[in-house]
């Protein structure tokens, strides 16, 4: 009897060992959460080239005129939203354009010639125009993001090429696609009243963004850049932590990331006391080569650019800061030198780079993520511990899973 | 011998009474319907588990039953937080139809979470289980990850859906989410076990009378 009682209670207790060791949801950090912010880009939509696998072989009426992948990207801010981040920043692309944003210029369909300057004759030149085309789509994208500001979370534009360049305009020196200032006041003109409103930022955070600071007037500062990058490059503090956005495309700069305004940014920050540094651009800094054969998609493009990349990342792991990006339709987590995040979460509904015949051939580098609409929640805690969490759904808008879970020391 | 007469009849009344009950189609004994195994216990790659989305999976009951207790495989809540536990009848169609009965349930810590359950009788048929974080609930508001539903249950149930595509997508493929399920049968007939004890029952009461009138 007694034998058999302590075969029960030996029994009992091995399970509750087995309960106590087994694998955990809770971080490490047990801290509080001080601030939960979430990071997306491109949720543009393509004309030409959209995901068949994933979206249909067609695109729905809405979608084909406004260039979103509505579907994917409302699901992404709805649970963005029920995970409570009050910050949502957008890592560019968030419009098709990649046209030409001034008067008289249109591009063909296939955005693989443009005409222009030509006075538009009719309501149809002037509907057909790139310039009416990139507004359209702005307005789109902002009222998918008009309630978010209103139910908690407050929005951040980040510049992508889609927003700044030109596809059919002629290629610079180093091959790289052009931006053209027009692009850049369009972009100004749709996304400015959020850089930053401070009104609304203190409603939705309770206090206002200090030390703001605005990117250079053209031809001012240390990166010597030709056009206005007042709200195109901006940075601020809040709490103790340092936001700074960056525009990785600015014109006759294109593919490089202003490294000596960045690097004069985060060392006035950490002179302010910040403890900890938040970078968003639109190109990642390191290619993520999710398949055989994939080229250079980033900073890291080129040699000239590969050089510059090197400069930026140099500030990156200077200041232990975290670098997200967008641009690659795919998401990926890494250490590309073994210190300092890149997180790409281009995957905010934009046709995917890694294609599904891609997928079925089996040469993807993670196979279970790769084509997932994906994004980061980052949650900071009160000792500076930061928890980088990836959620994303399948291409097949499958249910949302915890893809990745990162924790980042004090 | 007057006395032992009297003993019988009154254990004659105790007998026909519990035969009359049986009967009568009293519950007979709890069953598991549903076990898939404990899942892997590991965050990454689980469902994340919200507001926004529910999960179902389907269960079969082979005969009348009370489902006495469900529970899910969850982590990444806190003891205390709440969520909801539903049945929903089977659409054909559509798959989970009307909800059929639905409680709140409480966290305790990682791994296996649900509520014992009171008056959920269900005919013989297909069901939909389904676990939910709705308005009042609080599962997963204070973890860092969110509520997960761990996946890796070794004999997941072979039909799940689960919000997605703009409403629910059906997996043909299962989610492999833990769960369990435990029900009463309800019998109308009595058992072929239970009707042999009666009978045994019975031949010991009358044996001794029996004999005697032999005498």
């Amino acid at each position: 009897m007694t034998h058999a009682f302590s075969k029960i209670a030996l029994t009992a207790l091995a399970a509750m060992a087995g309960i106590a060791t087994m694998p955990s949801a809770h971080a490490q950090d047990t801290t509080p959460v001080v601030l939960t912010f979430s990071t997306v880009g491109d949720s543009r939509q393509d004309p030409n080239t959209y995901d068949q696998a994933s979206v249909g072989p067609t695109l729905n009426g809405q979608d084909s005129i406004w260039l979103q992948n509505t579907k994917a990207f409302s699901r992404i801010l709805r649970t963005i939203q029920s995970q409570k981040s009050t910050m949502l920043f957008f890592n560019g692309d968030m419009i098709n354009g990649y046209g030409w944003a001034n008067y008289g210029y249109t591009s063909n369909a296939t955005q693989s010639s443009i005409t222009g300057p030509v006075a538009p004759a009719t309501t149809a030149d002037i509907i057909g125009s790139d310039l009416m085309k990139n507004y359209r789509q702005y307005a789109f994208w902002r009222g998918m993001v008009a309630q978010l500001p209103e139910t908690g979370t407050y929005v951040f534009p980040v510049p992508g090429n889609h927003e700044t360049e030109c596809k059919a305009c002629p290629k610079n020196s180093d091959g790289q696609t052009q931006s053209k200032v027009e692009n850049e006041q369009s972009y100004a003109a749709n996304m400015g009243d959020l850089i930053l409103d401070t009104a609304r930022f203190t409603n939705v955070l309770g206090t206002a963004p200090a030390n703001v600071n605005y990117g250079p007037a053209a031809g001012v500062g240390p990166d010597a850049l030709s056009t206005d990058q007042s709200k195109m490059s901006y940075s601020f503090d809040y709490l103790n932590l340092h936001f700074t956005v960056i525009d990785t495309d600015p014109v006759g700069q294109e593919t490089s990331a202003p490294a000596a305004w960045l690097a004069q940014d985060l060392a006035a920050a950490q002179a302010r006391g910040a403890k900890r540094f938040f970078v968003f651009g639109h190109k990642p800094a390191f290619t993520y080569v999710y398949a055989p054969g994939t080229v250079g998609k980033g900073l890291d493009a080129t040699a000239t650019t590969t050089a510059k990349r090197d400069a930026f990342w140099n500030v990156i792991e200077q200041y232990k800061a975290t670098y997200f990006s967008g641009h690659m339709h795919t998401y990926n987590i890494s250490q590309p030198r073994g210190g300092a995040y890149q997180v790409i979460v281009g995957s905010g509904g934009s046709p995917f780079d890694p294609s599904a015949a891609q997928a079925t051939a089996g040469v993807l580098a993670n196979p279970a993520t790769d084509r997932d609409y994906a994004w980061a929640t980052v949650k900071v805690h009160a000792d500076g511990g930061v928890d980088l969490l990836g959620y994303g759904f399948s291409s097949t808008f499958g249910p949302t899973q915890l893809i990745g879970q990162y924790y980042i020391a004090p | 011998m007057r006395r032992i007469h009297n003993m019988n009849k009154s254990l004659l009344a105790s007998l026909s009474a519990a035969a009359s009950l049986l009967a009568l189609a009293l519950p007979a004994h709890a069953a598991t319907v549903v076990d898939t195994g404990t899942p892997d216990g590991q965050a990454v790659n689980a469902l994340f588990f919200d507001s926004n989305d529910w999960v179902d999976a389907q269960v079969s009951f082979a005969s009348e039953s009370t489902i006495d207790n469900i529970q899910g495989h969850i982590l990444g809540g806190a003891t205390g937080e709440t969520f909801d536990i539903s049945l929903l009848a089977n659409d054909g169609r559509f798959g989970p139809g009307s909800v059929l009965y639905t409680t709140t349930a409480t966290f305790g810590s990682d791994g296996w979470n649900g509520a014992a359950l009171s008056g959920w009788n269900v005919a013989a048929g297909s069901y939909w289980v389904e676990f939910e974080i709705q308005g009042a609930d609080t599962l997963g508001s204070s973890s860092v990850t969110g509520a997960l539903l761990d996946l890796g249950a070794p004999n997941p149930v072979t039909n799940t859906v689960s919000t997605g595509d703009g409403g629910f997508t059906y997996q043909a493929s299962p989610l492999s989410f833990g769960l369990r399920v435990d029900a009463s049968v309800v019998s109308a007939v009595p058992e072929a076990s239970s009707a042999a004890l009666m009978l045994a029952g019975l031949a010991w009461l009358f044996a001794p009378a029996f004999v005697r009138r032999k005498r």
